[in-house]
């Protein structure tokens, strides 16, 4: 049941690397998500155009939403174990229970500490992932270097 | 260090050439196929009514073409879907500032509603002009201003140039063309199927005819003249269309690279060269995208854009291009003169029949003279913006950087290349078409005709010719001491030369066929003025190399150089 809202969940939380790492985004990031949910379509040549143009690979929070899905997957991933073991009707109350820690700790800016526990070496796998896609995408050094701050905000915690 | 003028003016034949072929090439085709369609329509016409048809043809294309344009808003205006007019805001706001800088006036400006479109067109007729944003504009205003700034210049140019204004002219004739033959189609279409069906009822009530033998006399009819509709119409439609295309499309690439140098102009050469560096899908550089494409290849316009002087210099194919489209016209010239001295369109249309047409002398009937004339000026540009594009590659490519090719050998692949181009023009017209294959397939039929085989000798002899004289040209350009003269005088005379000598040519030939093979009486004063022809082409020609002094022309020397901006 829980599972439901991990997409919310990452966008919710994707939207808030966005206001870190490029709140110039935040208007379009909506759209910007939808967007990057649909097939791609063949661009036309348009006489008078400027030519063939893709230009959502340019935005931040394209990269931001798929890096904030991910990360929420890899913190239902994490209890999942703990979970196995419970009757149905407990799960279901610590999934809701978990979903709404992650929302907490999403709306207080990642000031709380994280609702699941990530090492070193997956934090560094995380970031190090984002950071290829997002230059794989030409974003600029500008925003790779913004998108960085915000990813390293997010997952790393003292007391994670 | 910008010392390069932003004016149109110094290179007229880029554009000018391309918009004059186009409509040259719409004029033919409208006059000849109007006539087709009339034929349709009403039966058999005199054939002294002809001409007047083929003019009634025009305007009434002119005039779906003028209707097209001025409808052309509605449906632009829906290009990219659902889209919003905006008239205040940062992204309004910064546009009007740019329209400032390029000083025109603020356009209508839409937005459509898909943030991944970051393209942009502009339309409208008149000062009402429209410019159409993809969403993404809105997120590059905020990301990335210079690269916005450099799109949005580069639109505002189209509307300063005037390019929304000839492009969708342009664009309507192939529309009117297109809608032409569909109706020409249709009626072919349909009148056939009303000879079957009929026929059928007249047979049907006919006395003992078999069940059999009735089959076989309709399929043998259907199919004969569906192959005639395929062998013929169809062979004209696709011809026609692609020259049309080909020369639409060259016109609005010469545009696209004015208005990239326009947004260097006003917002530097770095914005709109990263700009155009970063589209991963424009490096295609192939026949189709050089020919067909609406912009040039993203290697093409990163060099204009460096060096601005080569605008209007053709890629290989776009070459070849332009040559097939001067000898396609050349050689359609011939269907027009056969139409306006009286001989039936179906005469006019084979050139197996073509000496059978009755001719009057030109200069004994003035409607022809004019007619010989106004086709002269038709085929001349053309020719022109061909010499024009081998003159700049020969100056440019070759005397520029003389140390690279101390022997003129591109110059003359070069040649070669235009006169194969040139002579593709003329074998894939087609009327032309179905006469070579007429020969070959009376060779393959082990006929041994000796028509069929000297028809083919002489026409490899012909162009072998032509492309002979072509190679001459840029070696005599480099004879030590040629005197200096306008280059546009050297056009205009080497144009003339190479349609002189391609005339002549084909004349003698068809004269030397029917003398020998087919034993019809000759006219010798025609032979005699074609071998003239010949030539007084060939002398052209020499003459053109003799005075052509291989030097960098005044619009060589305006342009500046500019160094690698990023």
């Amino acid at each position: 049941m829980a599972n439901l809202n991990e997409g919310d969940l990452g966008r919710e939380l994707g939207k808030a690397i966005t206001a870190i790492a490029a709140p110039e985004e935040l208007e379009l990031y909506d759209e910007i998500v939808e967007a990057t949910s649909k097939p791609r379509t063949e661009r036309k040549d348009n006489p008078l155009g400027f030519g063939v143009a893709e230009g959502l690979t340019s935005a931040v929070a394209a990269i931001a939403y798929a890096a904030g899905a991910e990360l929420i997957r890899i913190f239902w991933e994490a209890i999942k174990p703990s979970l196995a073991t419970l009757a149905q009707d407990t799960a279901n109350e610590m999934r809701s229970h978990f979903s709404q820690k992650i929302k907490n700790w999403i709306a207080s800016g990642f000031k709380e500490p994280p609702p699941a526990r990530m090492n070193e070496k997956q934090r560094e796998k995380f970031v190090e992932k984002w950071l290829l896609e997002a230059t794989n995408n030409g974003l600029s050094d500008t925003d790779i270097d913004k998108l960085h701050a915000a990813l390293r905000t997010v997952t790393e915690h003292e007391d994670v | 260090m910008k010392t390069f003028e932003n004016n149109a003016d110094v290179f007229p034949s880029a554009t000018t050439a391309r918009f004059f072929a186009l409509v040259t090439s719409f004029l033919v085709a409208m006059f000849v196929y109007g006539t087709w369609f009339f034929i349709d329509l009403l039966g058999n016409p005199n054939p002294t009514q002809l001409p007047w048809l083929g003019l009634i043809s025009i305007t009434g294309a002119s005039a779906l073409a003028g209707t097209i344009y001025l409808c052309h808003p509605t449906f632009k205006a829906r290009a990219f879907g659902q889209a919003d007019e905006i008239t205040s805001g940062s992204l309004y706001e910064r546009i009007r500032d740019l329209c400032t800088l390029s000083q025109i006036e603020l356009p209508r400006i839409f937005v459509d509603k898909d943030i991944r479109n970051a393209d942009a067109i502009v339309f409208g007729w008149g000062k009402r002009k429209t410019i159409l944003l993809g969403r993404n504009f809105r997120l590059m205003h905020v990301k990335k201003r210079e690269e916005f700034d450099a799109r949005i210049l580069h639109e505002l140019a189209h509307i300063k140039y005037g390019d929304a204004t000839i492009a969708i002219i342009s664009w309507a004739m192939l529309a009117t063309t297109i809608t032409l033959f569909a109706v020409i189609f249709t009626l072919r279409v349909a009148r056939l199927f009303s000879d079957i069906t009929g026929n059928w009822a007249m047979s049907w009530a006919s006395p003992g005819s078999s069940w059999l033998a009735i089959a076989g006399a309709y399929s043998e009819f259907f199919f004969l003249n569906m192959l005639n509709f395929l062998v013929i119409f169809l062979p004209h439609c696709l011809f026609w269309l692609s020259v049309l295309t080909l020369e639409f499309k060259a016109l609005l690439r010469v545009r696209e690279q004015y208005a990239d140098h326009f947004s260097r102009e006003l917002g530097g050469s770095a914005p709109i060269y990263k700009t155009i560096a970063g589209q991963i899908k424009l490096g295609q550089s192939d026949a189709r995208a050089e020919m067909f494409s609406n912009h040039p290849s993203r290697d093409a316009r990163l060099r204009f854009i460096l060096r601005p002087h080569l605008v209007g210099l053709p890629g290989k194919y776009q070459f070849f291009a332009l040559a097939f489209i001067g000898g396609a016209i050349s050689t359609a010239s011939y269907d027009l003169l056969s139409i306006v001295s009286g001989g039936t369109i179906d005469q006019a249309l084979s050139s197996l029949d073509i000496n059978n047409i009755s001719r009057v002398d030109p200069l004994l009937a003035p409607y022809v003279l004019a007619a010989l004339a106004g086709l002269t000026l038709i085929v001349a540009p053309l020719i022109i913006s061909i010499i024009f594009s081998l003159s700049r590659f020969c100056g440019d490519l070759i005397f520029r950087h003389r140390k690279f090719f101390p022997i003129s050998k591109r110059a003359m692949l070069a040649s070669a290349w235009l006169a194969i181009g040139y002579w593709a023009g003329h074998a894939f017209y087609p009327s032309n078409l179905s006469t070579r294959i007429s020969d070959l397939s009376i060779i393959f039929e082990l006929r041994f005709s000796g028509v069929a085989f000297s028809s083919l000798f002489l026409n490899i002899f012909t162009w072998f010719l032509t492309i002979s004289s072509a190679l001459i040209l840029p070696w005599l350009s480099k004879i030590r001491g040629a005197t200096s003269s306008p280059r546009t005088i050297w056009w205009v005379l080497a144009s003339f030369g190479l349609w002189m000598l391609y005339s002549g040519a084909f004349t003698v030939q068809q004269y030397i066929v029917n003398s020998i093979f087919t034993r019809e009486q000759v006219n010798n004063q025609q032979v005699v003025s074609a071998g003239i022809w010949v030539l007084a082409g060939l002398g052209v020609v020499l003459l053109c190399g003799m005075i052509h002094k291989p030097e960098r022309s005044q619009t060589f020397s305006k342009a500046t150089v500019v160094h690698e901006p990023v």
